[in-house]
Parts: C-alpha cells; structure tokens; sequence
C-alpha cells in the first residue's frame, strides 16, 4: 500500500472541458466553473492513466514546482484529491435519460382559436414533466378557469409557470390567488402587462404582477446553467430545444414559439405523431458541439442558448442572428 | 439544515424510563430539517396513482423567458 | 402484471420509479395501505379460492412481481382513537390488520418480491452478526444496561464511543419551531459519566476510524456505489448531519470484488434482493459494515452519481414481469 504511486483525480461531478482559448472545469455539485489554462485540461487528461510523479516528469522536468503549483491550485479549489487507488473512483456516467416523450412545453391559448384540453391530455400521455402556459382570458367566466386549472392539477406534471394577461378580476377579485390554490402544480404565476408591478401579499414570490409584456421578458440575457441534467443533454443535445413542444395562440405546433414555421396544428393533427416526426425532432439534435461559433467554447454545455438555428450541411448549425452569440460568448 | 444544538425535550421523569438516545436529540429547526419538505407544493398525478405528487423544477428554463429574473 | 405497494402520503422512492414504469408502458398497479383500510378501492379476498381481487384484477392470475416500499408506513393513521379505550382499540385493531395483512402475504408468497413482506423490517442486530459470518468486519458493539458495563466499554475504545437505537428507528418530534431529531450520538466522556446507574438496552458502538463512507444502493447484485467525501474537520458521527456541507463530494465509488461478493452472500443469507448499505472505508484500507436499510432513500445519491438508480428498480420490474 505505501509503496503505490501516487495519482491525482478530480472529484467525479469536475469536468474538464476543452475550449479553443481556455478550458473550463465544470462542477456539477456545487454548480460552479473554475476556468482553467489549456495546459492544465492537458495535464488533467494525461493524470487520468498516470501517476503524479509520471506526469510531473513529462511536462515540467527542469521545473517540477510549476506542475506542483496547479496541483496545488485544484486542491486549493477543493476540485480534486490525491489518492493511491485511482480505480476506486470511477468517473460518472454521463449518459442522458429521461422518463419523458416531452420533458417540457409552452403553450399560449386565449380559449378560443384551438381546444386547449387536447394539447393538455396528450402532454400528460407523453409523462410531459414542466409546463409553461401563456393565457389571455378576456371573457372566460371564473368558473371555467378554475376548473381548467383543477383539471390540469391532476395530471402529471411535475411543475407549471403561468403567465396571465392583466385582467382587474385576477387581482381585484382574487383570481390569481383562486387559480394557485387550485392547481398546486404551479409553482410561479405572473401576471403580465399589469398596471403596476408589485407582489401578492399572501404568495410573495410565487404570483407576481409586473407591467412588463411576453416581448420585454423575452429580451436575452446571458445566462449559465450548470447541472449534471443540463451538462449531459448538453453532450448529447440541444437543451434548449430537446423534447420541447410549443402550441402558438392558433394551435401550431412549432418547436419554438418564435418561429414563423409550425409542424402541424392540434386540431387537426396528431400531437403525439407530430412530436414522433423525425423533421420535428431534427433540431433536438442540434447539440452544441455541433453549432458554429459556439462549438469552440469551453462554455459552451452549460450556457443558455435561446437561440433560433439554421441547418448547414454536414450536420452542422449556425446561429440565425450571430450577434447574438456575440453578446453569448 | 439548521442544527441549533444537542438537548432533549423530555423530563428528567421521563427519561428514566427511556434509552440514554433520548437525552442527545439534535434539534434542528423546523423550516430547514429537509424530510419535513417545508416549502415544497404536492399535487396529485393519476397516472401514478400519487395523491401526494411532489413538484419538482426544471433543471433549465423553460423557454426563452427566465422567470427567476422577473422582478 | 406489476403490483407497487406503497403509501398515500410522499414517499420520495417511488413517483420516479413510476415514471419510469409509465414510461416504458408496463402494465402495473399500485395500490396504498389507505386503499385497502380507508374505504378507497372496493376488493375481495376470496379464502377458498386463495385469492385477492381489486378493481377486478386477481392477483393470484394476473400479478408476477411485487415492488413493496413502505407500505405499512401509514399505519398508524387508521388506530386514531378519540376514546377513554382508545389504548384498547389500538391494540385490538392493529392486530386484526396485522393478521390480514399476514394472510395476504401468504397469499402472494409466490410471487416475485422487491423485499418481501418478512423482510421489510430485519433485525440490524441480527443483521451485524451475519454480516460478520459473512467475512464482513463490523463494528465492535454491545448492548449494555448500566454505567458500570458501559464506561468499561468506553475505556475499551480509546477511538471513542457512538450510540443508536438498537431497532435503527430514527425518531423525531416537533417542538415549536424546531424538530427534535435521534441521530447517532458521540459518546463523550461528559456524556459517559452523566449516564444513570441503570437504563434501557442500549446499542454502544466504537467509533471507526473511517477516511469515508460508503452508500451502496443494491438491487439484485447490482451495486450502486456512492463515496461520501467529507473533510475530517467538518465531519460528524452522524452523516446526515453533514449533507449541506459544501466540502462534501458524492462520487461514484468501485467496490472491490471480494467485498461485492461478500455482501452478495450476506444480502442472500439475510433474505434481501435490495437495499441501501452503510459501509465505512477505514483509514487502514479495510471496509466495515455498519447497516442494511431493506427501504433505503437513494434519491440524492442517485442524482449526484447519475446513477438512475429508480430507471433501474423500474426496468428490474419490468424484467421479472415478461
């Protein structure tokens, strides 16, 4: 035992990730990023199937504290430890799989132009896990929107956000309030284009009013999401895209509400096949390994990346709007 | 978790009669003791079969819109 | 058919191994305590025919495999009482349903169990022994009832001294805003002197000299192994004390073969086929057994290892069912 080599291993959840500039390890427990010289992504591979007393020799011969000092550096940052039996400590599995045909949809309705139940039942057929729902209300008697929302509280969904058109009853008359207490599966009720913006004083931070619209909330703001869930579809898929459906106002089913393009409406087609098509699913596949301008990114499996995508040849995609990944990365 | 210290709520009495554990508990306050899931909404989901169906957020946003910066 | 036994209230093992079994389409059924005792489902148990039948499904014909999680867990929701005789009636009613109870799982004793009925509560004293038969090292342990036995002991273990409940129950009570909770507790000498002449049985443990623990989550000689690795100055006697630590790292962990092979052993000798084992890696090298919990939680480790352990509970299910 005492005689063994000594290894270096980061702690599983830490992830080296390769950029074109700089790496990135990602820690997926503490849900952090250390950025990292390209060197050290190097010297962490190479520490994978040898000794520390190996890998000191090979890059730093003449200058063995230089290589000591990033050792010194990940253990500092409490990243990784040194052990005798390296094969104790596998690394994880980051395989992606979810118990889900749609892990998340967004639909807008008005209850009028399309029957929203048909969307709702098939979602929940599909074990659809997160809904977000944008309704206008104008002429819906309050019984109808309770009982919708005490149907849908039921299903098995795991949470729900809903954004409401400003209507006086909602606040004046404790609808917001009656629509939460309804369905417990929301877990944040906004209130858009309200005359003022302010808070409930019995839900703080669950039902918020705010003056803002769907358009203003919409303005992309750089964001990372670090997570073991997020980092293994990153490898694998597009997160923002992956087993999402959205039903526009009409009941088009698009893969984003933003886009002009709509695969089949719900009430004349079959959502589930809709979602089945492999042209519907085509863009899932748009991981960002495969996106030009992002692909070089050490960043690049845990950034938001609300972005519309064109195909290229070769299985590649581009950013419609390459500004946009300007202000990204 | 917010662990406020080692004491008991038992009476002198009554901890004769029970195991010395008794006199050790650690209290935590209620709030943050985790199994008590303050907090957290419970819907129900029929297909399955949970009357108690625990919400769960997503571990990305939903859409283009990030509602954690709604103010 | 699957048959999931479990419980009304949350129980956080088994919506996501629904989830799953939903998502693969399998043809299961869960049913509560609640639904048998609460005037839920209607059923009948057909005596002559050795027969249980709800919703019109029989279990004798259509069920194979039998998921149990805590289903007796609500139990004590039926005995509420408002009566002078309350202690009675509680008495009395348990045991009618306990009997039942008794009878359905001879009823279904062939079918394939995930813990059978039997099992769902081992002895964790019974369950060292046999892990020591088994050529698993386990703590030094004794059960004392007076001071005189138990600072002998303490004397004994210059590493220190622990103590638990002997049944591995883990009580706790609300109090105001706080909750009270029995974990495992360091015996410090303060601690030792302060104990009664005499008291109820009690299970004292020498401290082990552990570098880290080890969760395994087993599922028919699967392991799904999971280090806790916890600074020594952070850490406690107790590792549920340490779960919010920042410093502490959840990784995935390969056991050695010749220990694997060992608790296979152990976990068929005990009557098993899952379960969450507490193992402790010793600063020596060596691992040693500290419990088996046949219902162990295995959420967070699950989650932190993305291990998928409720995928796999799930699609074991499945298996035994085609």
């Amino acid at each position: 035992m005492e005689n063994k080599p000594i290894y270096f291993k980061l702690f599983a959840h830490n992830i080296p990730v390769l950029g074109k500039e700089r790496s990135a390890i990602y820690d997926l427990q503490k849900g952090e990023i250390v950025f990292i010289p390209n060197i050290l992504f190097q010297i962490i591979q190479d520490l994978k199937q040898s000794s520390l007393a190996i890998v000191k020799n090979q890059y730093a011969p003449k200058q063995p504290e230089l290589f000591d000092n990033y050792i010194d550096f990940l253990i500092k940052k409490d990243l990784g430890f040194k052990t005798k039996s390296p094969e104790s400590f596998p690394e994880i599995d980051l395989s992606y799989q979810v118990p889900a045909g749609i892990y998340n949809a967004v639909i807008e309705s008005d209850f009028e132009q399309y029957d929203i139940s048909l969307a709702i039942n098939s979602l929940d057929e599909l074990l659809c896990r997160h809904l977000e729902l944008r309704l206008q209300i104008n002429g819906i008697e309050e019984d109808f929107l309770l009982q919708f929302f005490r149907e849908i509280n039921h299903k098995s969904f795991r949470s729900m956000v809903v954004f409401i058109e400003y209507r006086p009853e909602l606040w004046q008359e404790d609808w917001a309030i009656k629509v939460f207490e309804a369905c417990r599966k929301i877990e944040q009720l906004i209130i858009i284009n309200c005359p003022i913006s302010f808070k409930s004083d019995q839900y703080t931070d669950k039902i918020i009013y705010t003056t803002q619209s769907l358009d203003e909330l919409s303005i992309y703001k750089k964001r990372y999401i670090v997570n073991i869930n997020y980092f293994s579809e990153a490898l694998h898929f597009n997160p923002f895209y992956n087993r999402k459906v959205c039903i526009d106002k009409e009941g088009n089913i698009k893969n984003d509400l933003r886009e002009n393009h709509a695969w089949g409406n719900v009430e004349k087609d079959n959502l589930l096949k809709v979602i089945d098509s492999e042209e519907f699913k085509s863009i899932w596949e748009a991981s960002p390994d495969k996106i030009e301008g992002l692909k070089d990114s050490p960043l690049r499996y845990c950034q938001f990346l609300p972005f519309q995508l064109s195909k290229n040849e070769h299985n590649t995609w581009s950013v419609v709007n390459e500004n946009i990944l300007q202000t990204a990365n | 978790m917010n662990i406020k210290g080692i004491e008991t709520i038992f009476d002198d009495k009554l901890l004769a009669q029970l195991p010395p554990t008794y006199r050790y508990l650690v209290r935590i306050e209620s709030s943050t003791f985790k199994e008590h899931f303050t907090g957290y909404r419970f819907s129900k989901s029929e297909r399955h079969f949970s009357k108690n169906f625990i919400n769960a957020n997503a571990y990305k946003p939903l859409s283009e819109i990030v509602y954690q910066d709604i103010k | 058919m699957i048959l999931v036994l479990s419980h009304d209230a949350y129980e956080q093992g088994t919506d996501p191994v629904i989830s799953w079994l939903l998502h693969h389409k399998a043809n299961f059924l869960k049913i509560s305590i609640g639904d048998l005792l609460g005037a839920k489902i209607p059923y009948k148990v057909d005596i002559d025919r050795q027969d249980i039948v709800v919703n019109g499904i029989s279990f004798k014909d259509k069920i194979s495999v039998i998921w149990h999680r805590r289903f007796m867990g609500e139990m004590n929701h039926f005995l509420n009482f408002e009566s002078v005789h309350a202690a009675n009636l509680r008495g009395e009613v348990r045991k009618e349903i306990d009997v039942f109870m008794e009878y359905l799982s001879t009823l279904l004793k062939n079918k394939k169990w995930l813990t059978s009925f039997q099992k769902i509560n081992i002895n964790k004293i019974e369950a060292l022994n046999i892990a020591q038969d088994c050529g698993l090292i386990i703590p030094k342990s004794c059960i004392v009832n007076n001071r005189e036995e138990a600072l002998k002991f303490w004397n004994q273990h210059p590493e220190g001294v622990i103590t638990k409940t002997i049944s591995g129950s883990r009580g706790h009570y609300i109090h105001e805003n706080d909750t009270y909770v029995m974990l495992t507790t360091d015996m410090t000498q303060d601690r030792m002197e302060d104990l009664p002449a005499f008291f109820l049985p009690t299970l004292f443990q020498a401290k082990v000299k552990a570098d880290f623990e080890i969760r395994v989550f087993y599922l028919d000689k699967q392991f799904f192994p999971t280090a806790i690795l916890t600074p020594k100055s952070a850490r406690s006697v107790d590792r549920k004390m340490d779960n919010n630590t920042v410093s502490t790292h959840f990784v995935p962990y390969q056991l050695p073969a010749e220990i694997m092979e060992k608790l296979n052993v152990f976990m068929e000798k005990i009557g098993l086929n899952t379960g969450s084992i507490d193992l402790m890696k010793c600063q020596d090298g060596s691992l040693v057994f500290l419990e088996v919990n046949p219902v162990g939680q295995y959420s967070a480790e699950s989650e932190r290892c993305n291990y998928k352990i409720e995928k796999s509970i799930a699609e074991w299910l499945i298996k035994q069912d085609n």
